[in-house]
C-alpha cells in the first residue's frame, strides 16, 4: 500500500527541482531540460491520481502532455541554435533585449 | 388637417439641412430657392391652417394638435414633442411665416455676393425652424427646445461675420444675457411641472380656470410667473437684461429685422400669453410685468433719443415697444398685446429693412450725420419708411395707431393698470415720434450730405470688404435704390403699417364707424376668455385720451419739422443740456454699471480665485500629483523589466505563489 | 516487493534531476535527466501506466534527450559556461521554490481523502485477455462506483486499466478532439522549427529575421521594437 502523498510528494520534488534549475541556471539548454523535467512531474502526478481513482483520462492528459513536451524541445532548440549563431552563446545572460 | 403642422415644422429644418451641408456647393442661385423655398411653403400652409381653425365651432375655442412622438417619459413626467395650433398661435405661425418669407426674400437682394452666403440661409432657417418649435410646441418643454434654438441661432447671426472681433463679442453678450433669462425660465418649468404635474400651457390654462385650484399656495404661482418672467426678460430684451440687443445690430439688418424686431424677441410677449391663465392668477406678477415693461419702454426710447447709428436707434425703438407690449401684458389686456406685437412685427421689420437698404446705398455707413436727402435717390425705401414711421409714431390711420393707443388706454383703465403707468408710456410714445421724425430729417429729408472722403473707405475695406461684393462700383457716387428683391419686401410691409391695424380696430372706433369689429381681439377671444381683466368704460375719455395722444404725435412732428426743416441737421436740442445729452449718449450707464457691479466682480472673482485657486491649485494640482504618482511608480516598475529572462521567470513564480495563497485566502481548499 | 520497487526509482529520479540541475556541464546534466526519465518510466509502469511507460522511454529517453545532447555536441555549449553555472538569482528563487512546492503539496491534500491509498500488487492484463467485453457490461462488482474494467481494486476481475487498449478507447472516444488538435499542435511545431533553422530563401534576405532576438538585420530599428538609441535608455 503506498499513500498517494507520497507519490505526489514526489511530484512536488521533482517539480520544484525542474523550477530552481529554471530559476537558476544559466545555460539555456539546462534550462530547457528542467523545464522538461516539471512537465515530467506533473505527468507523474497525473498518472498517480489517475491510478488512484482508476480513470484511465489522466493517461490521456500525459499523452497529451508527451505532444507538447515533444513540439516544445523542436522549437525550443531551434531557437536555441539560432540565438546561438547571433550571440555565439546560450547564456540567458546574454540575452538582454527584452528590456523595457 | 392637422398634418399639414409636419410640413410646416419640418421644412425650415430640411431647407436648413440642405443649406448648411450642401449650400456651399449648390451655388447662391440654389440656396436661395431652397432658403425662400423652406419658408414660403410654410408661409402658405399657415393659410389653410388659419382658414381651417376658422371653419371650426367648438364652443370653448378650437385648436389643432398632432403628437410628433413620445418624448420623455420618467416616472410622473411626460413630454410628448406634440405640436399644438390655436387661435393665438396660429396668428403667430402666419407672423413669422409670412414676414420671414419676405425677410427671406429681402436678404436674397441683402446678402448678395457674401461669399457665406449659403451659411447666412441655413441659419435663417434654422431659426425658423426653431421660432416654429417655440409657438406650435404643445408643452413648455418643446416651447423651451425652441426658446434655446431661437438664441443659438440669433448668436450665430449676430457673429454672423465673426472675423470683426466686435461682432463675435456682441453675440456672446446676447448668448450670456439670454442664458441669465432661460435660468429663470427653466426653474419656472420646474416650479409648475411640481404645482400641476403638467407643462403643457393648455392644461395649466384649463386647471386655472375658475380659479385657483383648492389646497395651491397662490405664493408659488407667483413665483412661478416672475421665473418665467425673469426668462422673458432675456428674450424679450427688458430690464434688466436689455442690454445685449442694440449690440445684437452687429449681425446683418435682415436678421435685426427678423429676429430682433419682428419674431424672436416677441417670444416673451407670446409666452405670457400662451400662460396667461397663470400669469393671470399671479396679480404681483402682472404688476411687475407692467413696471417693467413700461421702465422698459421710457428708458430704452429717450436713449434712442440721441443715438446716430440708424440701427442704434431702431433697436433701442425694438426695446421700447417691447415694453409696450408687457405694459399690455401687464394690464391684462392680452389680445391688445399680441395685436401690439404682430402691428410692430410689421413697421418695426419695415423700418429695419429700410435701414437695411439705406445702408447698402450707403455702402455699409450706418451713422446718419452722414446721410440725408435720400428721398430723391430711393423713393421706394422712402415712401415704405415714412409709412413705417407713421405706424410706430402712431398716426391715424396707420397700423401702431390702434395697438398703442389701446394699450394707452388699457394702461389706464385696466383693474390692473395705473395713471402713472399711463403717463410714462405717454411719454415714451412722445420719444418714439421724436426719434422717429429725427431719423427722418436726418436720413431721408434735407440736403444729401455724403460720407466724407476716407471715412467709408476705411471702414468698408475694414469691416466690409467682405460683403461689399457687387455693390462696390457704385462707390463714390449717388445713392441708388435697391433691386427689386428689396422693395417688394419693403412695399408689402409699408403696405401692412398702413392697413394693418384694421384687423384691430378698437370697438370705440368701431362703433363709429358702424360696428366695424375688432377681428382679432374676437379671434383671440377663446384664447383669453377665463382671464379677462375688467376695465373701466369710459367712452368720453377714451377719446380724450386717442386725441391727446395723436395730437401729442403730430405736435411732435410739428417740433422736429421746425427743429431741422432748412436747418443744420446734425444739432440736437439737448445739446443745450449736456448732461442729459451725455447720460442719454451713455445710455444712462447701463452698460458701465453692468461692468462694475457685475462682470467686473464676476471677472475678478474667476480670475484671483476661480483660476488662480480652483482650477489652477486645486484641479491642476490634483490632475498632475495623480500624474506624478503614476510616473513615479512607473518608473520605479520599470526597472523591473531589466530584460532577464531568469528575473522574468521568477516573478512569474512568484506571481502563481500569490495567486495560489488568494485561493487560499478564500477558502478554496 | 513492488513497493520497494517503487521507492527505489522514486530515489533514482530524484537523484536524476538533481544532477540534472546541478551538473556544471550541459552533458552531463543530461544524462542525469535521461536518468531521471528513466527511472519515472519504471514508476509508471509500477502504477499500472504501461502505455505512458513505454512512450515515456520512447519519446522522452529516445527522442528528446537525443536531441538535447545532439544539439549540446552541436554547439559545442559546454565550454562557454564553466566559469559561472548559476545565476545570482539562485539565493531568493530556491526559497521561493520551496514556499511554492509547500503551498502546492498542501493545495492537493484532499485528494488523500476522496482516494484513500493505492493498491498493493501490480495487475497486468494477460495477453490476448477480452477487455472489451469485461468493460462492455459496465458491471461494479464490489460497488463502489467504478466499472470492473477500471476499478484496480477489485481483485481477480481483468484489468485493462492504463493498457494500450484502454487508454486507446478512450483517445479514441471522448477524446478524440483532443487527440486530433494535437496533431495540429505538432504541425505547428514543426513548421516553426523548419522556419527558425531553416535556410532562407533568397528573397527574404531584406526582411527581418521572423523570431531572433537580435536581429543581424542593419535596420534594427524596425525589427526588434524597443530598440536600444542610447539616449533612451534611461529616459
Amino acid at each position: 500500500m503506498i499513500p498517494i502523498e507520497q507519490l505526489l510528494a514526489l511530484a512536488f520534488v521533482l517539480l520544484g527541482i525542474g523550477a530552481c534549475g529554471v530559476l537558476v541556471r544559466r545555460n539555456l539548454l539546462v534550462v530547457l531540460m528542467s523545464i522538461e523535467l516539471m512537465l515530467n512531474a506533473t505527468n507523474l502526478a497525473f498518472v498517480s491520481i489517475a491510478r488512484a481513482l482508476g480513470d484511465t483520462a489522466g493517461h490521456v492528459m500525459v499523452l497529451m502532455i508527451f505532444v507538447v513536451a515533444a513540439v516544445e524541445v523542436a522549437v525550443g532548440m531551434a531557437i536555441v541554435v539560432n540565438m546561438f549563431r547571433q550571440r555565439d552563446s546560450i547564456s540567458v545572460d546574454s540575452f538582454g533585449t527584452m528590456k523595457g | 388637417m392637422e398634418n399639414l403642422l409636419i410640413p410646416v415644422l419640418l421644412l425650415p429644418l430640411v431647407g436648413a439641412m440642405i443649406n448648411g451641408f450642401a449650400g456651399k456647393k449648390l451655388g447662391d442661385k440654389v440656396v436661395s430657392i431652397v432658403g425662400i423655398g423652406a419658408i414660403a411653403i410654410p408661409g402658405l400652409l399657415a393659410w389653410l391652417l388659419l382658414f381651417e381653425l376658422m371653419g371650426m365651432d367648438g364652443e370653448h375655442g378650437n385648436h389643432l394638435s398632432l403628437t410628433l412622438f413620445e418624448w420623455i417619459h420618467v416616472g410622473a413626467f411626460k413630454a410628448d414633442f406634440g405640436l399644438w395650433l390655436d387661435e393665438l398661435s396660429v396668428v403667430m405661425l402666419l407672423i413669422v411665416t409670412n414676414i420671414g418669407a419676405l425677410i427671406h426674400l429681402y436678404s436674397v437682394g441683402y446678402m448678395k455676393g457674401d461669399p457665406s452666403y449659403w451659411r447666412f440661409f441655413a441659419y435663417l432657417n434654422l431659426f425658423i425652424f426653431s421660432m416654429l418649435c417655440l409657438i406650435l410646441g404643445s408643452n413648455l418643454l418643446v416651447l423651451f427646445l425652441g426658446w434655446e434654438g431661437v438664441g443659438l441661432c440669433s448668436y450665430l447671426l449676430i457673429g454672423f461675420w465673426y472675423e470683426n472681433s466686435d461682432y463675435a463679442k456682441a453675440g456672446k453678450k446676447a448668448f450670456v444675457t439670454n442664458r441669465v433669462g432661460d435660468f429663470g425660465f427653466a426653474l419656472g418649468m420646474m416650479l409648475l411641472f411640481a404645482l400641476f404635474g403638467t407643462l403643457e400651457p393648455s392644461e395649466i390654462n384649463h386647471a386655472l380656470e375658475h380659479g385657483l385650484p383648492t389646497g395651491m399656495n397662490p405664493k408659488m404661482i407667483e413665483a412661478a410667473a416672475l421665473l418665467l418672467f425673469v426668462g422673458a426678460t432675456g428674450k424679450s430684451a427688458q430690464i434688466p437684461l436689455f442690454v445685449w440687443l442694440p449690440d445684437a445690430m452687429a449681425g446683418p439688418t435682415p436678421v435685426s429685422a427678423l429676429i430682433h424686431a419682428a419674431t424672436m424677441v416677441t417670444a416673451g410677449v407670446y409666452m405670457i400669453a400662451r400662460l396667461n391663465g397663470l400669469f393671470f392668477h399671479a396679480e404681483f406678477a402682472m404688476h411687475v410685468v407692467l413696471v417693467i415693461g413700461a421702465a422698459t419702454a421710457l428708458l430704452a426710447a429717450t436713449i434712442g433719443l440721441v443715438q446716430n447709428d440708424i440701427k442704434k436707434v431702431l433697436a433701442y425703438s425694438t426695446v421700447s415697444q417691447l415694453g409696450f407690449m408687457f405694459v399690455a401684458m401687464g394690464a391684462g389686456a392680452w389680445a391688445v398685446g399680441i395685436f401690439h406685437l404682430m402691428t410692430h412685427a410689421f413697421f418695426k421689420a419695415c423700418l429695419f429693412l429700410g435701414s437695411g437698404s439705406v445702408i447698402l446705398a450707403m455702402h455699409h455707413e450706418q451713422d446718419m450725420r452722414f446721410y440725408g436727402g435720400l428721398s430723391k435717390f430711393m423713393p421706394k425705401t422712402y415712401w415704405t419708411f415714412f409709412a413705417a414711421t407713421l405706424a410706430i409714431s402712431g398716426i391715424f390711420p396707420f397700423a401702431g395707431f390702434f395697438s398703442k393707443d389701446e394699450i394707452l388706454w388699457f394702461a389706464y383703465a385696466s383693474d390692473r393698470g395705473h395713471p402713472v403707468i399711463y403717463v410714462v408710456v405717454l411719454a415714451a410714445a412722445i420719444c418714439t415720434a421724436f426719434y422717429m421724425f429725427r431719423i427722418m430729417w436726418m436720413t431721408f429729408w434735407g440736403e444729401h450730405r455724403g460720407v466724407p472722403e476716407g471715412h467709408g473707405d476705411h471702414d468698408d475695406h475694414d469691416d466690409h470688404s467682405d460683403h461689399e461684393g457687387d455693390h462696390d462700383d457704385h462707390h463714390g457716387g449717388d445713392p441708388v435704390e435697391s433691386p427689386w428683391t428689396m422693395t417688394v419686401p419693403l412695399i408689402v410691409l409699408g403696405a401692412l403699417s398702413l392697413v394693418g391695424g384694421f384687423l384691430g380696430v378698437p370697438h370705440l372706433l368701431g362703433n363709429v364707424a358702424g360696428h366695424f369689429p375688432n377681428l382679432l381681439h374676437d379671434w383671440l377671444h377663446p384664447v383669453f376668455q377665463y382671464s379677462e381683466v375688467h376695465y373701466t368704460h369710459a367712452d368720453g375719455l377714451e377719446w380724450g385720451l386717442m386725441g391727446l395722444s395723436l395730437g401729442l404725435a403730430l405736435s411732435v412732428w410739428g417740433v422736429t419739422a421746425m427743429l431741422w426743416r432748412g436747418k443744420d441737421k446734425l444739432t440736437h436740442p439737448l445739446d443745450k443740456v449736456p448732461a442729459v445729452h451725455k447720460l442719454l449718449w451713455n445710455k444712462w450707464y447701463v452698460d458701465e454699471l453692468y461692468e462694475v457691479a457685475l462682470i467686473g466682480p464676476i471677472v475678478k472673482f474667476s480670475r484671483e480665485v476661480l483660476w488662480k485657486i480652483v482650477d489652477e491649485v486645486c484641479i491642476d494640482g490634483t490632475v498632475n500629483f495623480v500624474g506624478g504618482v503614476c510616473k513615479t511608480v512607473a518608473d520605479g516598475l520599470g526597472r523591473l523589466q531589466n530584460g532577464d529572462v531568469g528575473n522574468y521567470a521568477t516573478v512569474m513564480v512568484g506571481g502563481m505563489l500569490f495567486l495560489l495563497l488568494c485561493l487560499a485566502g478564500y477558502g478554496l481548499w | 516487493m513492488s513497493i520497494a520497487f517503487l521507492y527505489l526509482f522514486g530515489a533514482l529520479a530524484v537523484v536524476g534531476a538533481l544532477g540534472t540541475v546541478l551538473q556544471r556541464h550541459p552533458i552531463h546534466a543530461a544524462l542525469s535527466l535521461l536518468g531521471s526519465m528513466l527511472s519515472l518510466a519504471a514508476v509508471y509502469a509500477l502504477l499500472n501506466a504501461h502505455l505512458i511507460a513505454a512512450l515515456q522511454v520512447i519519446i522522452y529517453a529516445g527522442a528528446i534527450i537525443i536531441l538535447v545532447v545532439y544539439i549540446i555536441m552541436l554547439l559545442q555549449a559546454g565550454t562557454d559556461d564553466q566559469a559561472v553555472v548559476f545565476r545570482k538569482a539562485w539565493m531568493w528563487s530556491l526559497p521561493l521554490v520551496l514556499v511554492f512546492g509547500v503551498i502546492f503539496g498542501k493545495a492537493l491534500f484532499p485528494i488523500h481523502a476522496e482516494a484513500a491509498v493505492l493498491a498493493d500488487g501490480i495487475i497486468v492484463c494477460p495477453p490476448g485477455a477480452d477487455c472489451e467485453a469485461d468493460c462492455a457490461d459496465g458491471a461494479d462488482s464490489d460497488g463502489d462506483g467504478l466499472t470492473d474494467c477500471n476499478d484496480p481494486d477489485c481483485g481477480g476481475t481483468l484489468q485493462c486499466f492504463g493498457t494500450v487498449n484502454g487508454v486507446g478507447a478512450q483517445l479514441m472516444g471522448p477524446y478524440i478532439l483532443p487527440f486530433e488538435v494535437s496533431s495540429l499542435l505538432l504541425l505547428a511545431g514543426m513548421i516553426g522549427a523548419l522556419l527558425l533553422t531553416g535556410r532562407r530563401p533568397k528573397e527574404w534576405a531584406d526582411e527581418p529575421a521572423p523570431v531572433s532576438v537580435h536581429t543581424a538585420n542593419p535596420d534594427g530599428a524596425q525589427a526588434g521594437g524597443r530598440v536600444h538609441a542610447p539616449d533612451q535608455e534611461d529616459a
